[in-house]
Parts: C-alpha cells; sequence; structure tokens
C-alpha cells in the first residue's frame, strides 16, 4: 500500500518537473513588440512605398523576397495602394538616397515627395533560414518593420515578428517545421494584423 | 574610277542579292521552323529534337520552309536570337522566303538519367506587318508518371518521351489550324493549390470599345491573322508579358516563367498576349533595363511602342526541379500587372506550390517536374488576375 502511495507520489513529482521544464524548453518566440503613433490617424494612408530591406543573415537575397512578400500581402489587403517596385527604385535613385535601406529623416521626406508616397516602409531580416536543434530542423524568420510619415519623416508604426524555429512538441516528437515559404507569410501576416488593429 | 567601280559592284551585287536564284520564293501557308532553344540547362541533341518536330509536322501535311532557304535566310540577316520573332524579322522572312510563318520551339526540360524527363514548348507566330501569336502550346512527359503494374509502365530512354511530346506538340498544333481555336481558360478548373496565396486585383479595368473602322481601312490592313472585334465591342487587350527576373539557382527559370505565362494569358478571352520576340526588340531598342520591376515612365515606354494595355512582369525566386536530391519539385514567383492606361498596379500576387501538394495516396495527383507546376500556378495567377469572369465572382 505504501509503495504504491510513493509510487504515484513519484509520477505526480515526475509529471510536475517534465511541466516545469518543457515550458523552459521551449524556443518558440512570439515578438510581438509594436509601436503604434497615437495621434496618427492611419486610415488615411493611400499610398505606401515599401524601400529595400536589410539583410542581417546569411541568406542571400532573404531581404528581396521577403520585401516581396510584405508588399504583394499588404496590397492584397486593399486598404492602400502599394506603388510598385520599380517605381521605388526609381524615386530611389532620383532622391539620391545613399543607403536605402535606413534611409535619415530628410531622404524619407525627399522620397515621399517624389513618388507621392503617404508613408514609406523599411525593414529588416534579422532571421531567415533554418535552426537546427539535436536532430531537430525547423525554418524561422525575424522580421523587423518601420513605417514613417512621408511629410515629416516621423515613425509612426513599428512592428517584429518571429514565426517558426523549434518549439517543446518539435523538440519531444520530432518532425519538421513549415517550408520557409509559409514562415514568412505567417510572419508577414502578423505584422499586417498589427498593424491594421 | 575605282569609287565608281565599287558603287557600281554595290548596286550589281544588291540586285543580285534580291534576285537571288537559291533562294526560290517558297509557296504559300509555308511555315518556317527555327532551331529550337534550349532552355533546359543541360546538354540535349537539339538537331535530333528538331529533326523530329520537322518530321511530325510534315507527316501531318504541313508545307515547311526548307532549313537550307532558312540557313540562307539566317545568314544573310544574322539572325541569332531564335526564341521568338521581331517585327522586322517577320517581315523580311515573309518577303525573302514567303514564309508566313514561324514556328518557335524550346526545349524546356531535358533530363537522361532514370527516371527521364523531356519538356517542350512551342508557338506559331505569323510574318507580315505584326508578328501575332497563332497557337501555342506545350507538354512534357516524364519516365515514371505511369510506373503501372509491377513498374511495367516505367520508361527509362529518353528518346521515347521524346517522340511522344514532339507528337503532342505537333497533334495540337495541326488541330488548331483546321479546327476552330481552343477553349478558353476556365477559373473554376483551376485547383485552390495552385491559385496565389497572396492576390490582390484592383477594380475592373474596362476595356476600350473597338472604334469605327471603315472598307478602305480594312482593305489597308494586311491579312490580319485575328478578326477585328465589330464595332461597339470592347477591343482585346493588349499584354505584354516581360521577362521575368530570375532570382533562382536554376538557369532559364525567368525565361520558363514568362513562357508559360504567356501561354496561359492567351487562353484569356479578350486578352491578346504580344509575341515576346516584337517585346524583346522593344525593350533593346528603347535600352529598357527593369531594376525591381518595371517604372511608371518605363510602363509609358512600353505603352507608345508595344500599344500595351497591360504589362506583366515578375520575379522568379524559386525553381526546383526534381532530381535525385531533391524529391518533390517545387516553384515560387511573384507576379504583377500594371495598366498603362491607369499607371497603376491592377493585380499582384504570389504563388507558389510543391509537385506533392494535394497529392493522394501512391502519388495520385503529384505533378512530377517544376515545367507543369509552372504551368498550373500560371494558370492560377492569369485566371486570378487577367480573367475578367473572376472579377464577378464573389
Amino acid at each position: 500500500m505504501r509503495s504504491r502511495r510513493s509510487r504515484g507520489a513519484a509520477l505526480a513529482m515526475l509529471l510536475g518537473a517534465m511541466a516545469a521544464v518543457v515550458p523552459g524548453c521551449s524556443s518558440h518566440r512570439q515578438g510581438n513588440v509594436t509601436f503604434h503613433d497615437p495621434n496618427m490617424d492611419f486610415s488615411l494612408i493611400r499610398s505606401v512605398a515599401v524601400l529595400p530591406f536589410s539583410n542581417l543573415t546569411v541568406s542571400p537575397k532573404a531581404e528581396d523576397r521577403v520585401r516581396e512578400v510584405f508588399m504583394t500581402m499588404l496590397q492584397a489587403t486593399g486598404a492602400t495602394y502599394v506603388i510598385p517596385p520599380g517605381e521605388v527604385a526609381r524615386g530611389i535613385s532620383r532622391s539620391a538616397l545613399s543607403n536605402p535601406v535606413t534611409p535619415t529623416t530628410e531622404d524619407i521626406v525627399r522620397l515621399a515627395k517624389n513618388l507621392d508616397a503617404d508613408v514609406v516602409v523599411t525593414g529588416s531580416v534579422l532571421e531567415y533560414g533554418e535552426v537546427r536543434s539535436a536532430t531537430t530542423t525547423a525554418n524561422v524568420i525575424t522580421l523587423n518593420v518601420q513605417m514613417m510619415e512621408g511629410q515629416t519623416g516621423k515613425v509612426i508604426w513599428t512592428g517584429a515578428s518571429t514565426k517558426g524555429g523549434i518549439d517543446a512538441s518539435k523538440r519531444l516528437f520530432g518532425g519538421g517545421g513549415e517550408p520557409m515559404n509559409d514562415v514568412t507569410a505567417d510572419a508577414v501576416n502578423d505584422l499586417l494584423h498589427r498593424l491594421f488593429e | 574610277m575605282s569609287v565608281l567601280f565599287a558603287a557600281a559592284l554595290a548596286v550589281v551585287s544588291a540586285a543580285a542579292a534580291m534576285q537571288d536564284p537559291a533562294v526560290p520564293p517558297a509557296p504559300p501557308e509555308v511555315i518556317a521552323v527555327l532551331p529550337a532553344e534550349n532552355l533546359s540547362g543541360a546538354e540535349a541533341p537539339m538537331d535530333a529534337i528538331q529533326a523530329a518536330l520537322r518530321v511530325a509536322l510534315q507527316d501531318r501535311g504541313l508545307e515547311l520552309l526548307p532549313e537550307e532557304n532558312l540557313a540562307g535566310f539566317m545568314n544573310r540577316q544574322r539572325l541569332r536570337y531564335v526564341g521568338g520573332l521581331a517585327t522586322e524579322m517577320g517581315r523580311a522572312l515573309r518577303a525573302e522566303t514567303g514564309a508566313m510563318a514561324v514556328l518557335v520551339s524550346s526545349v524546356d526540360l531535358f533530363e537522361q538519367d532514370d527516371p527521364p524527363r523531356f519538356a517542350l514548348t512551342a508557338r506559331l507566330v505569323t510574318t507580315g506587318e505584326e508578328p501575332r501569336i497563332a497557337w501555342m502550346d506545350s507538354a512534357a512527359a516524364t519516365g515514371d508518371e505511369k510506373p503501372g503494374f509491377l513498374g511495367l509502365g516505367h520508361i527509362a530512354d529518353v528518346g521515347i518521351l521524346e517522340g511522344r511530346v514532339v507528337e503532342t506538340l505537333a497533334d495540337s498544333l495541326a488541330a488548331s489550324l483546321s479546327t476552330a481555336p481552343p477553349a478558353a481558360i476556365e477559373t473554376e478548373d483551376v485547383p485552390r493549390r495552385y491559385r496565389p496565396r497572396s492576390l490582390y486585383r484592383a477594380p475592373a479595368d474596362t476595356p476600350q470599345a473597338a472604334p469605327e473602322t471603315t472598307a478602305a481601312d480594312a482593305a489597308a490592313a494586311e491579312t490580319p491573322v485575328t478578326a477585328p472585334p465589330p464595332a461597339g465591342e470592347p477591343a482585346p487587350r493588349r499584354v505584354a508579358v516581360l521577362p521575368f527576373a530570375n532570382d533562382s539557382t536554376a538557369k532559364n527559370a525567368g525565361d520558363l516563367v514568362t513562357l508559360e505565362m504567356v501561354r496561359q494569358a492567351r487562353l484569356v478571352p479578350g486578352v491578346e498576349v504580344i509575341e515576346p520576340g516584337v517585346v524583346r526588340e522593344a525593350l533593346l531598342r528603347a535600352h529598357l533595363i527593369q531594376e525591381e520591376g518595371l517604372s511608371l515612365p518605363q510602363a509609358d515606354l512600353v505603352r507608345l511602342l508595344l500599344e500595351a494595355d497591360l504589362v506583366l512582369f515578375g520575379d522568379v525566386s524559386l525553381y526546383v526541379e526534381a532530381w535525385a536530391g531533391e524529391p518533390e519539385p517545387e516553384v515560387d514567383f511573384s507576379a504583377r500587372v500594371l495598366s498603362t492606361r491607369t499607371r497603376q498596379a491592377v493585380c499582384a500576387a504570389l504563388s507558389h506550390a510543391r509537385g506533392d501538394d494535394g497529392a493522394w495516396f501512391f502519388g495520385l495527383r503529384r505533378v512530377p517536374t517544376a515545367r507543369l507546376l509552372t504551368a498550373r500556378l500560371a494558370r492560377g495567377f492569369v485566371a486570378g488576375c487577367l480573367d475578367p469572369a473572376q472579377e464577378e465572382r464573389p
């Protein structure tokens, strides 16, 4: 009788320990850092110029891919008009931006005037590609986006999102992660959801 | 004196060139078969494929321009680009050889190793005042697509696939010349997995009504390939498909997606796709280089040079053919349509699919090659972006 009780207690302790440890193992990061300028009326935004993103990863062309997904999904919301990337490239050239991925306030104002854009978006890809933990691999993306008002160059919205990666269930039970395309779309969707909320 | 002699020689040689007995005028309805372009990224027996295509067409009663005549024309005109037909070249070809149309073809996929794979795309372009696409089709085959019981249907010889694909295309061309044009694209046919993952489409860009044409105008027009629309009916929207940028690791992936977009866009009712050779000629003449897509002044230029209502362009980010190390093909591209009239993007989409998307047990419904996957994705894009019927659907 005593042994059965002690076995039950041991099982309960084991389950309790697992419950405490499993969340600690999780590396599923939900980056939900967002800033909204309370004085900005986002419904007035009619046209958006999305500048080339900076790439802080080792994956070549990751910034182009993520920017393309961001532009198309933003346009697909139907809430605003996204200026075509070729026209943005021409605007960058005409505005003589020395570094379009990290423009100054003056650069933003000049570019927005040239392109007739209400706001300008910049972004950085911080993580893009496969992560590995023991035998488990999965795709992960971390994306950081800022929106600046065209007239003043002031930051009116920022958002960061991390999607994918290896979570506790993948670590315990194995299985690959989502394809890179789906992870990218998830992250952009998350950002757009927070932009329009 | 020597100057006079040189001038006389030039006049005589010019006259001789005009009446060259070695180049007899071909009878009407003759088709010139241009050498096939190799877009497969692999070594392929292009001469053998070309010969097989010629034989298949001749077997169906089509009259072809003799190879020597075409080679002579290509030498005289210094014609090296065989991926399309430029306006000037079309006029010269008709004037010098009498060929009424040109067959432009490309080998899109060639793999000898087991399982072999082969894909061919071809289009018939009329010569004359403005080259127009009269027919276009594509066919692909793989050795393992129908293995059957105990793998008895497995094909290990790429030559057998070549024969099948060439016969399929020759049948399609012969049928198009003898019967009605192919049925218009049915957007309901596009399965959900091949529709764009993300799609923006602007409200309908209403086509302009066709101007009334007089009898004199009609007489002045040189044998139009397609009958002009009746007065009052909307004129077809002219679509220029610009070469897609290739950010993938696959060679010629941009060209393959561009060709497929041309083929699919042709099937949309009320759309006239400009021959890619004409588009290329205009881009070269205007020194138009797309940096990250088309800018608005460039769109204006395209409208001016090609009279295009819509410009379709994009970027291929992933094009993976199924090889030994990569079991499933995968294609990913983004595309945009810009209206030259409104100077605005009227459509933007992201398309992505893998060969095993939606596949059932034993690989049922699996798409075996990236070439076929591209065709389905392009159909999904075109149906979503260009088909007016799609606009009315909820």
